[in-house]
């Protein structure tokens, strides 16, 4: 595909020019050839094409039939220099603007896989527990009566549905088959097979954070 | 060394000394080193019984290792504690004067364990939390009436409890260990020729071991899962009847049992005679419930009794359909939230939050038991709630993900404005 | 003076400018019915700078420890804006180039451009080659999946097959005899540091080659060329060679882009050591020929272990490919052996890759 686009431009554009007779054995050495080549045009159907072999500047050719397509060509070339030059500051503008924001960080940097803040120092009340998001599953932050912080999973060992903190009991319990934990994570009765898996709490600051052991 | 051990010493050397059969010159040197080991020993635990015991062939055979293993010789306990005679000498060892009373008959074991075992005051000494009801419950078992009846193939205490190197239940080796108990029953009940005279089934180990309650114990490694012992009872073991084997198991499964009694099948099953729980999900052959079980599919318990048009039928109808629902819903919620998430689109959220949804879908299967659709659905409906909310939020996702595939097409077009750009600049400096 | 104008004659008065761009600007590319072959060295080295850059953008937020890895490209996925734009164009076009290096190494062996004087120029590619499969194993690693885990497992198994030093060696590259969080660090190292040292010397070399010697031409072009001097044809490098590579290279930059958004590159589930390893592990396409061999193999041939001959048969062909100008034939037709073997290898390859594939 792109082959056969790129063939057709060779074609079309017919940048041939001469170089002289190399001989079979010695190397193409790229520059020694350039500096050897003629100049002269050749005497095929570009006899009157000026090689404007520069570096993109503009020379208008010399075979004018007319000042008048000298003058559309040299504003073609204007248009064109404008279309590919805002065309390729388009392309770089939208190569550089994702860039850009790519590098600034985003709000929140912790990955949640070690250790996450979890609530605030005045969120919870004693005897009063909250859900929260540590990592991809639900843990749970207990102030118990004494105003102590307890934090552990809040994915019940048995069948992994979501524990609860009861007030009245002051335990763990697990709404779906009757599991109870107590409040370090111990399974005291019911069917869950396993405690529950026990965090670390630490205070900083106004931050509580939790984190995994 | 004592003068016991002194005297002791004395015989072995002229023992073996003298010419006699290699055997007893072997039975010789192997008490001298038996004795060379333990020089100190007190006279309370000297054992000579193991000397002859530990080289002789089965039945007769006992090994000092199979002895050490025993939790009664680890409290200081020796042969002559049960089977009487002198310990501390070789002649009086079996001496009927000294109490022997050489192998135990089978009707008096019970009696002969229950002896300490039964003596609270006694085993306060070893162990203060042991239980020491155990004959008392014997007496009251299966096993224990028969006995009492006559028949000695029966389980007595040295059948479940091994006889030489009995283990506490805590010892992972131990015949009672829970992860044993199954197989040490299975000796017996699962032995068909055994059991013939009985006329009882046989296959309730072989279904056990398919059981839930199995799996959850070899498999999953909970110790308090469910063995025979823990319905049946161990020491006052018997199978618990019809009308109360549904007690034993809202032991542990308390939800069910309380929404059974508040549903129409109490009643129902109390007058056909019908088992509770068992009836539907059979007493060893446990398996694991699944949503087909309720509703009036092909593997329906529902339709063995209930048929198109009764009540129960629609009920059936009912719950199936609630519970189907949501279990749907949720795989279509997690179906596009996971396909969001391959697409790198940020939805760990609404993954969480699907948890919630598959939580209530646990206790919708926990409702079944009540039999009432309107149960069911009260549980059903919070998950619902939450499905629908991930679903849209995945919704979401994916149209985020397709403004990219926009964003994409902007970027295309300016790259092919920029190809079309510098073509036409070739063919420009090249004319 | 134009501002451009200006700038030069700045670069000019400090650098001598004018007369080190001069060669440059001399510099002509050969025209003639098999040149487009010639854009495919320059869109490796495209790729490998997109592969550069993206590189360095995702090391900014990549974390390299068992722990965090995973989750760290899932931040980057699902948090950073375009970070999965970012990571998407850093995978495929790792996939891109190895296939584009692949096709201009196929290339130059079948236009025969390895002939002397250009001997080094293969030999260096082949090493840059080598180079290429190493970023592709040490970076397939850095995500942490359950994939990436198993194929390091096994791959580096294999390196361990080696005789006499192959333990040796799958140490080195596990850091410690089990794939570890050790390892995790290594490839890291090995992924953004040794290998983009050892990458940048060894292209710096083979682009002075290629500048020192000039574009090869086929044989049979260059015995035309011989034959009627005026047929000669050849482009100038500046600019019109250069436009073209960069129409090239915008197209490439569409394709990436496609492929980014339409197709993007999954995350999958974080690596577990203990967990065994799930049905119908495959190494990356680049590996499958080789993996598919090894599993064809028999177990023991003759006396020999079979993994260990297949290692060996490979690391021999590794060494033949590398040195395959020196052992072309010196007889007049002895070209013929090197196509054949290029031919072979290209089918070899193929058939190979596909087979692994379309198996389980």
């Amino acid at each position: 595909m792109l082959c056969c686009e790129v063939a057709r431009r060779f074609r079309l554009a017919g940048v041939l020019r001469e170089t002289p007779a190399m001989g079979g054995s010695i190397p193409d050495r790229g520059f020694a050839a350039a500096r050897n080549q003629s100049r002269i045009a050749s005497p095929q159907a570009w006899a009157d094409t000026r090689s404007n072999m520069h570096t993109g500047e503009t020379v208008p050719p010399n075979i004018s039939p007319g000042g008048n397509s000298a003058a559309r060509s040299s504003s073609r070339r204007t248009l064109l220099k404008t279309f590919l030059g805002g065309g390729i500051a388009a392309s770089l503008a939208s190569f550089l603007y994702p860039v850009l924001r790519y590098l600034v960080p985003p709000v929140e940097t912790n990955l949640g896989v070690d250790s996450v803040v979890a609530a605030t120092v005045h969120e919870l009340k004693p005897n009063s527990a909250k859900i929260f998001r540590f990592g991809n599953r639900p843990a749970l932050l207990i102030r118990t009566a004494e105003g102590e912080y307890q934090a552990m999973s809040a994915t019940c060992t048995h069948l992994s549905c979501t524990v609860q903190y009861r007030k009245d009991t002051q335990q763990v319990w697990c709404a779906c088959h009757n599991g109870v934990y107590d409040l370090n994570g111990r399974n005291l009765s019911g069917p869950p097979p396993r405690p529950l898996e026990k965090y670390q709490v630490h205070i900083q600051g106004d931050e509580i954070q939790v984190i995994k052991t | 060394m004592n003068q016991t051990s002194t005297y002791r010493l004395m015989r072995l050397i002229t023992m073996i000394s003298t010419p006699g059969t290699a055997r007893q010159r072997e039975l010789g040197l192997a008490s001298l080193l038996f004795l060379f080991v333990l020089p100190c020993v007190s006279a309370q635990t000297q054992n000579t019984c193991l000397d002859c015991h530990s080289a002789l062939d089965p039945p007769y055979r006992v090994t000092a290792d199979q002895f050490a293993a025993n939790i009664h010789a680890q409290k200081g306990l020796t042969c002559a504690s049960c089977h009487g005679g002198d310990p501390t000498s070789d002649d009086q060892a079996m001496s009927r004067k000294a109490g022997f009373r050489g192998k135990i008959d089978r009707k008096q074991i019970p009696q002969l364990c229950g002896s300490c075992h039964s003596d609270a005051a006694y085993i306060r000494q070893f162990n203060p939390s042991l239980r020491t009801d155990q004959l008392a419950q014997y007496h009251t078992s299966v096993h224990g009436r028969k006995l009492a009846a006559g028949d000695t193939r029966v389980a007595v205490c040295t059948d479940c409890h091994s006889v030489h190197d009995i283990r506490p239940a805590s010892d992972v080796h131990s015949t009672v260990n829970p992860l044993n108990v199954a197989a040490t029953c299975g000796r017996c009940h699962a032995n068909p020729d055994y059991m013939k005279p009985y006329g009882i089934a046989t296959n309730q180990f072989a279904d056990y071991s398919k059981s839930v309650h199995h799996e959850a114990m070899v498999v999953r490694g909970d110790l308090s899962a469910p063995t025979c012992t823990t319905c049946h009872g161990n020491h006052g073991a018997a199978p618990p009847g019809v009308a109360t084997v549904a007690n034993v198991c809202s032991t542990c499964h308390v939800f069910q049992s309380q929404l059974f009694d508040t549903g129409p099948h109490k009643a129902a099953f109390a007058s056909a005679g019908l088992p509770g729980c068992v009836t539907c999900h059979s007493n060893h052959l446990i398996v694991h419930p699944n949503d087909q079980m309720a509703g009036t599919g092909e593997h329906s318990i529902c339709t063995k009794c209930h048929s198109e048009g009764d009540a129960g039928f629609q009920a059936a109808t009912g719950i199936q359909t609630h519970l189907h629902d949501l279990e749907s819903r949720i795989a279509r919620s997690r179906e596009i939230l996971d396909r969001a998430a391959e697409s790198g689109m940020e939805v760990s959220q609404a993954q969480l939050d699907l948890i919630q949804a598959d939580d209530a879908l646990t206790k919708a299967r926990v409702a079944v038991h009540s039999f009432r659709p309107e149960k069911v659905a009260q549980e059903t409906a919070s998950g619902q709630a939450v499905s629908e909310k991930t679903y849209r939020a995945g919704l979401d996702a994916l149209r985020e993900r397709d403004r990219r595939r926009l964003g994409l097409g902007i970027s295309l077009l300016v790259i092919a404005a920029t190809l079309i750009g510098l073509r036409l600049w070739i063919r420009e400096i090249e004319r | 003076m134009s501002i451009a104008g200006r700038v030069q004659n700045w670069l000019d008065e400090r650098f001598g400018w004018a007369e080190l761009i001069a060669p440059l600007k001399e510099k002509t590319v050969p025209h003639h019915r098999r040149s487009y072959w010639y854009f495919l060295g320059g869109m490796t080295l495209f790729l490998f700078l997109i592969q550069v850059m993206t590189g360095i953008l995702l090391l900014l937020y990549y974390r390299p420890s068992a722990n965090e890895a995973f989750e760290s490209v899932q931040y980057i996925s699902t948090q950073v804006r375009y970070g999965w734009l970012v990571r998407s164009i850093h995978s495929w076009s790792a996939n891109l180039m190895i296939f584009t290096a692949f096709a201009h190494m196929f290339s130059v062996l079948f236009l025969r451009a390895y002939r002397k004087p250009r001997e080094l120029t293969w030999v260096s590619g082949a090493v840059l080659l080598f180079l290429a499969f190493g970023f592709g194993f040490s970076g397939y690693l850095l995500p942490w999946n359950t994939l990436a885990f198993f194929a390091t497992k096994v791959g580096t198994e294999v390196a361990g097959q080696v005789p006499v030093i192959g333990p040796w060696i799958m140490i080195f590259l596990r850091g410690g005899p089990e794939v570890t969080g050790a390892t995790l660090t290594r490839f890291f190292g090995f992924h953004v540091a040794v290998l983009p040292g050892l990458t940048t010397v060894l292209l710096g070399l083979h682009l002075a080659l290629v500048q020192r010697f000039g574009i090869s031409v086929p044989p049979a072009v260059e015995k035309q060329w011989n034959d009627a001097p005026h047929e000669r044809r050849e482009m100038k490098f500046f600019p019109n060679f250069l436009l073209r590579e960069l129409m090239a290279w915008y197209t490439a930059l569409a394709v990436l882009g496609v492929l980014a958004a339409l197709f993007p590159w999954g995350l999958g589930t974080k690596a577990d050591p203990f967990a065994s390893a799930p049905a119908g592990i495959k190494p990356e396409w680049y590996f499958l020929f080789a993996f598919q061999t090894l599993k064809l193999i028999p177990a023991k041939v003759l006396w020999i272990d079979g993994e260990v001959l297949g290692v060996l048969a490979f690391g021999a062909a590794g060494l033949v490919w590398l040195l395959l100008p020196f052992v072309e034939p010196r007889r007049p037709a002895g070209y013929r052996a090197v196509i054949a073997l290029g031919v072979f290898a290209v089918a070899f390859i193929a058939a190979m890759t596909a087979y692994g594939y379309l198996s389980k």
